[in-house]
């Protein structure tokens, strides 16, 4: 409900009037006009010295980042490269592991010494 | 949702299907080796790139020596715990041990003799080049002059 809706109720319609009829001869003082431009001014300063929040940052650069079509493809695919990458790091891991656990296998399977000590009733 | 929101998390999906994908392609052949009947003759015919028929006369092979194989584990086994409660019931050397001792050593040579005769027979069960690259692994992990004790 806005000022003016207020006002257009009966009981204020006196009021209104009023303020419609009001008129003052005061001038503000001289320095009124530079007192409202310092706050202003000291309230931009502030608002720039306070360090955004992690995510006020995250939130920025989301919509940076991801908010047009080309740096969110770019940005997606450098991430793609470093994910295969990881994966096939990853892998060749896992895989040189399992393959060592294998021939370790195969070399018990042979050797009936290693066999003995390995599988202890 | 914004739609910065909405782009980001598709492509983080993606991103980790990305990284699931390519390392299950790199494990899939390591991983086909634990679903196997006999995991580490599956190896071995990766690892020595042996076909089909090569692989049926290494597997034969292999089959026919794990009896013979079980059979002198058995009685190194057996030895060895002899040794040990004869170590556990005596405070000094004793003609017993000495004897016992004497005894553990005979299927120690008996299963390097038949576990050799096997790696020669396998490795030319294998292509030529094959073989010659198994008999040279084999060689190196089961007839090492330190026993595979680490170097000091």
């Amino acid at each position: 409900m806005s000022m003016n809706d207020k006002l257009d109720r009966p009981e204020d319609a006196r009021l209104k009037q009023l303020l419609q009829e009001w008129k003052t001869d005061a001038e503000p003082p001289a320095s009124f006009k530079r007192g409202v431009w310092r706050k202003i001014a000291e309230a931009d300063e502030a608002e720039r010295a306070r360090l955004p929040s992690f995510w006020e940052v995250m939130r920025l650069l989301c919509d940076r980042l991801f908010g047009r079509l080309a740096p969110a493809l770019a940005c997606f695919g450098l991430l793609f490269l470093v994910a295969g990458w990881l994966g096939v790091q990853t892998a060749s891991g896992k895989s040189s592991k399992i393959n060592e656990s294998m021939a370790a296998g195969y070399v018990v399977s042979v050797d009936p010494y290693l066999k003995a000590f390995a599988e202890k009733p | 949702m914004r739609k910065s929101y909405q782009i980001l998390l598709l492509g983080l999906a993606l991103t980790a299907a990305v990284f699931c994908g390519t390392y299950l392609a790199g494990t899939r052949e390591a991983r086909q080796f634990s679903r196997a009947t006999t995991p580490e003759l599956a190896w071995l015919k990766s690892e020595f790139q042996l076909d089909d028929e090569a692989f049926a006369r290494v597997s034969q092979l292999h089959e026919a020596y794990q009896s013979h194989c079980e059979e002198i584990c058995a009685r190194v086994r057996a030895t060895r715990s002899e040794l040990e409660i004869l170590m556990q019931n005596s405070k000094g050397m004793t003609e017993e041990i000495e004897r016992k001792l004497e005894e553990t050593t005979a299927p120690r040579l008996e299963c390097q003799k038949m576990m050799l005769r096997h790696c020669y027979e396998t490795s030319q069960a294998m292509p030529p080049e094959q073989g010659k690259r198994y008999f040279e692994w084999i060689k190196a992990r089961t007839f090492q002059e330190d026993f595979g004790m680490p170097a000091r």
